[in-house]
């Protein structure tokens, strides 16, 4: 019996979308959870082409047993460069696990009440890029007042606007650069169980039924390798099966279901190997999928994946770096008809 | 404080994915469950979101016609896409439901095998095969496969160009394997003149004369079927003196709408006006 968590975004305001929130969200910046010990800019670039990766998406997934594992989030980065996308390679793409004990610096011992929080504030442990919010080591050398985590987001914030504020006027916080996904939060509800048992008698009752009532096919009487002959038949199994799992939640972004299976979109290619957690050399287990739903969510016409699997350290390890690589697997639909 | 039920054990604060289970599907006091509006049981039609980047094309309206994507031959995997296009002139017919029997250790396992032709009567066709438990279930299926494997049918005349074109412009024949199927072309009021499969897929496509020949073994899975589709799709493909006209060469959809977009870099839909920065 599976348990299968699903994503659906939904439109809310900026500001129930900040770390102190806890959100699962996609597009927009990052809510970071650990505010400090930020993946350096050298960690978020796509292998490709060595340009910045954007942020896709983040899932708030703490682990019920574990302290150390109380706050627990995971980071998706992908590149918006269409060229980078290679078929069902996941260079393009890296995700980052986080965790956090329930006592910490950083938030409060309570829930957070639900309405806007004017004194948190990030800048206070780290500095963030104004164009895509991660880690700004580099500022403007003109104005030195905004951020950035690299030359391409110097030029970028330039021509989006820096240009006639740098030094002169005020800096407008509230710009959000092109370059980001249009910013939705992630809403979880469980996959509903469709246990169908058919009744097989019951069914041929139906069955001869129609049979009585000449419904049963305007060329019954043609035998059935000769009309078989004619029928292109399903050529694409896999694709078959995740449209008519879907079929219910069509709209579902993505699916959760830790140490289950992933909903493939196609038969091949698929993982044969999966490298072990870097960090405790545990081995690695899927935890959730992205699907192409998300693409259509967020508007976006160039990009294309199948599904993006996700799989992560078994044991969620909390020693060492904060943010902590995870193994990504990324599967295109087939193109065989 | 915390508006939905607080989950038990972590005093408050809300729980992520992968959290406590609680009743069968439906928002459990998780999230926000700020009424997405769901959990109202399947109602009317459903919106259809893509999961191909060809039928996020179609659905934005980026592609003019189901004639572009046969141009390219670009593999259409959903069958929304031909619903998009010519679903209200598509009529559906089953041809066929027949009980298959598979012997299990523990008796007999019946299935039902549905046959479903599928076309507008106006240059397009399609035939599914699917097998289920249930009746509804095989039928539904195989209207979806047949959507799939919907082609286009290029009529043409016997002799004078009188009317409307009523049968196929000119001999082609279709190869799979050891089986040839050929299409030739009839003068009006001749009928179909061929086997009763085919006989109907040309009916049903708008083909009103034709004489059929084919010739091979009959045993071969599949390959009579690729074969009249081969011939079919021949129609097209078969330059007649009237496409001797030079044609402009035209991109991909994709390559077409990639330097669009590669232009105005905009956001299709607009983007949140004001977002308040960290």
């Amino acid at each position: 019996m599976s348990h299968v968590d699903l994503g659906f975004p939904l439109e809310c305001e900026p500001w129930r979308l900040q770390s102190y929130h806890f959100p699962s969200k996609i597009g927009g910046k990052p809510a970071w959870l650990i505010l400090g010990d930020l993946p350096p800019p050298e960690a978020l670039q796509c292998d490709l082409c060595h340009h910045p990766l954007i942020f896709l998406c983040q899932i708030y997934a703490p682990f019920e047993e574990s302290e150390a594992n109380f706050h627990r989030t995971i980071f998706i980065f992908i590149c918006r460069d269409p060229k980078c996308c290679v078929r069902n390679s996941n260079c393009n793409i890296k995700a980052f696990r986080c965790s956090l004990p329930r006592e910490n610096k950083f938030y409060s011992f309570e829930p957070p009440e639900d309405k806007k929080d004017a004194t948190f504030s990030v800048e206070k442990w780290s500095k963030l890029c104004s164009v895509c919010g991660c880690l700004g080591s580099k500022v403007c050398g003109r104005c030195k007042v905004v951020n950035y985590c690299s030359r391409e987001h110097q030029m970028v914030d330039w021509k989006e606007g820096h240009k006639s504020e740098c030094g002169v006027a005020g800096v407008d916080k509230d710009r959000v650069s092109f370059k980001l996904f249009p910013q939705f939060e992630l809403v979880i509800e469980g996959e509903p169980h469709n246990e169908r048992n058919v009744d097989e008698k019951e069914e041929m009752r139906k069955f001869e039924e129609m049979e009585s009532g000449g419904k049963i096919g305007t060329m019954s009487d043609v035998a059935e390798c000769d009309m078989e002959q004619y029928a292109i038949c399903d050529s694409d199994k896999a694709f078959t099966r995740f449209k008519e799992r879907i079929a219910d939640n069509s709209d579902q972004v993505l699916r959760y279901e830790r140490g289950g299976q992933p909903l493939w979109i196609a038969n091949e290619p698929k993982p044969d190997f999966i490298p072990e957690c870097e960090y405790c050399m545990r081995p690695r287990q899927y935890e959730f999928q992205i699907m192409p739903q998300m693409l259509t969510a967020l508007h976006e016409n160039e990009l294309d994946f199948g599904v993006i699997v996700v799989y992560s350290c078994t044991d969620s390890c909390t020693e060492g770096i904060a943010y902590k690589n995870e193994f990504v697997f990324k599967q295109d639909v087939s193109t065989n008809c | 404080m915390a508006d939905a039920a607080p989950a038990g054990g972590r005093g408050g604060f809300r729980g992520g994915f992968g959290g406590a289970r609680g009743g069968r599907g439906g928002p459990r006091g998780r999230g926000r469950g700020r009424g997405r509006g769901r959990g109202r049981g399947k109602e009317d039609q459903k919106e259809w979101i893509p999961v191909t980047k060809l039928g996020r094309l179609v659905r934005d309206g980026k592609i003019r016609s189901l004639e572009e994507i046969y141009l390219f031959s670009l593999p259409i995997k959903e069958f929304e896409i031909i619903d998009f296009f010519i679903g209200p002139s598509l009529k559906d017919e089953v041809l066929k439901i027949m009980p298959v029997q598979k012997q299990t250790r523990a008796g007999q396992r019946t299935r039902f095998k549905a046959f479903v032709a599928i076309g507008d009567s106006n240059g397009h066709i399609g035939l599914g095969v699917k097998c289920s438990k249930e009746v509804a279930t095989a039928i539904r299926g195989a209207i979806i496969l047949a959507k799939l494997s919907v082609v286009p049918v290029r009529r043409g005349y016997w002799g004078n160009k009188i009317g409307k074109p009523h049968t196929v412009p000119c001999k082609v024949t279709g190869k799979c394997g050891s089986v040839t199927v050929r299409l030739i072309p009839a003068p009006r009021g001749t009928g179909i003149v061929s086997a009763p499969v085919p006989k109907k897929l040309l009916q049903m496509a708008g083909i009103e004369d034709c004489y059929t020949s084919a010739r091979g073994s009959t045993g071969t899975l599949g390959n009579f079927a690729k074969a009249t589709y081969a011939a079919i799709a021949k129609t097209y493909a078969y330059l007649t003196p009237d496409l001797w006209k030079e044609m402009p060469l035209t991109k991909t959809p994709y390559q077409e709408f990639a330097d669009y977009l590669a232009k105005s870099h905009r956001p299709v839909s607009g983007q949140r006006p004001a977002e308040a920065g960290l």
